[in-house]
């Protein structure tokens, strides 16, 4: 991890207000985004984030700053989703989406949209074909960014599973676009 | 990683590649959000700071209380607790001129507070009551809950079950519009209460009472929540009124009868100069700044 993320945690958990108002705006879309795919709620995913938040800054004498930030949050944040749904229902309810760019409501619509037909396929066979479990874990990795052993934090899996699954997102993902490449 | 990527084959590789590139979600603005946070803070503390107050003025009996000593404090108490009660368990929100607050409250309705506005609630907000007190202007975008959302202004009432709707109140210039859903409005006598639904606003007669109900046009209003100024043949002497809080700064016009000029348009209200040279074209006149006002000749 690097070496500002210990300082900024250490200041935050000294109640250094500024240093959370940093660690906020640095989390709050990546989080915003992983609680969004989970409840397919902006308004009730932006009450997430924040509770979230509130719940680490309430209780930031706690804080590890050795430990990954994203781990933390995306763990009370789940538990969150969890409290507000019963999981089961939300997958009744809807489909297990990436939120597409164009149904998001905070996009700008001036803004031109350049979507790459093999992106836009990618998108569709990620949300249509994959495995819950294994789609989660592709977001997180390709949309997000997040490395390998971040992932495996996040999620409580080891590193092999994680690699594993992405795998097995690949070999599904070259079937379908056979066509594409 | 490395390790893991050199196990794909090529096609694996390229897909690999492009899905990184795949366009993120779009998140909300996080300036907007971390003001939310701030204000949740805000709150948390200032309940806090109150539940210890509160402990702090339970008085400590004497050890011998002389009777005399015992009646006056019983007295002094009576009077100045409930005062002291209602100081210590209320929270208010003050917005200063130049400024623009949303908060977010315990029920998750939002309040936009337009410049110059307070807004206060009784402690126990969500869990037993939702009334509100606002002296200004703010925007509100209730959520539905228990109890109906009550909104107190002068002397004034709006009852809402799950709405958006903008309250006016300045001084006797009281109105009150709705974007969505049912709201009552009350004044000092019920007969006059009025019941409004989306697209309808009120304006009160000399700050008493509803008077009679009119249509506007959904799309154009509250503007001040979009940082528009929306004019419909409103006067010099209004608009400048507005701009004075939003940007606190002071407007003056060179002659009295200048403030009646009439204006039509929107203007957007980023910054504060713009503002002016739009408004200046639309009355075709000019400003200039004096000492520290801004006078329209």
């Amino acid at each position: 991890m690097a070496h500002i993320e210990i300082t900024l945690l250490q200041d935050v958990k000294n109640s250094d207000k500024t240093a959370f108002k940093q660690l906020f705006h640095r989390y709050h879309a990546s989080l915003f985004r992983f609680i969004v795919y989970r409840v397919h709620d902006e308004d009730l995913a932006e009450d997430i984030v924040q509770e979230t938040f509130l719940r680490v800054w309430n209780n930031r004498s706690t804080l590890d700053p050795k430990k990954s930030f994203f781990s933390l949050i995306a763990k009370i944040g789940t538990n969150l989703c969890y409290d507000h749904f019963r999981y089961s229902e939300v997958r009744i309810r809807h489909k297990d989406t990436i939120p597409k760019p164009e149904q998001s409501h905070y996009d700008d619509p001036q803004k031109s949209q350049e979507l790459n037909e093999l992106q836009d396929e990618i998108n569709r066979i990620v949300n249509e074909q994959l495995p819950e479990k294994c789609r989660e874990i592709f977001v997180l990795s390709r949309i997000e960014g997040l490395a390998n052993k971040e992932i495996a934090a996040i999620l409580d899996l080891s590193r092999r599973t994680v690699e594993n699954q992405l795998y097995r997102a690949l070999k599904i993902l070259k079937k379908h676009l056979k066509n594409y490449l | 990683m490395k390790n893991f990527e050199n196990k794909l084959d090529r096609m694996m590789q390229r897909i690999w590649e492009e899905s990184a590139k795949i366009r993120l979600p779009e998140a909300p603005d996080a300036n907007d959000a971390w003001m939310r946070m701030e204000q949740l803070m805000d709150i948390q503390e200032n309940e806090s700071i109150q539940k210890t107050a509160i402990k702090s003025t339970v008085p400590v009996p004497f050890m011998k209380p002389r009777l005399v000593w015992a009646i006056a404090a019983a007295l002094v108490l009576t009077f100045i607790s409930p005062i002291l009660y209602n100081t210590l368990t209320t929270t208010s929100i003050v917005v200063e001129r130049g400024q623009f607050k949303t908060l977010t409250l315990a029920d998750g309705s939002t309040i936009k507070l337009n410049a110059e506005s307070t807004l206060s609630y009784k402690q126990g907000f969500g869990n037993n009551h939702r009334n509100v007190t606002l002296s200004g202007e703010a925007y509100f975008d209730v959520k539905k809950g228990e109890f109906p959302f009550i909104v107190q202004f002068g002397s004034a009432t709006v009852e809402v079950l799950g709405t958006e709707f903008n309250i006016h109140a300045r001084g006797t210039d009281i109105d009150v519009l709705v974007v969505e859903g049912i709201v009552k409005v009350s004044g000092t006598e019920e007969t006059k209460d009025v019941v409004l639904t989306a697209g309808q606003k009120v304006d009160f007669v000399n700050g008493d009472n509803p008077g009679n109900l009119e249509k506007f046009e959904l799309k154009k209003y509250p503007g001040w929540i979009y940082n528009k100024l929306i004019l419909d043949q409103t006067n010099l002497k209004s608009v400048c009124k507005e701009i004075e809080r939003k940007f606190n700064v002071k407007i003056e016009f060179a002659s009295a009868d200048l403030g009646n000029i009439t204006v039509t348009g929107v203007i957007e209200a980023d910054e504060f100069n713009p503002v002016m040279e739009t408004l200046a074209t639309l009355a075709q006149r000019s400003f200039k700044f004096e000492k520290d006002t801004y006078i329209i000749y």
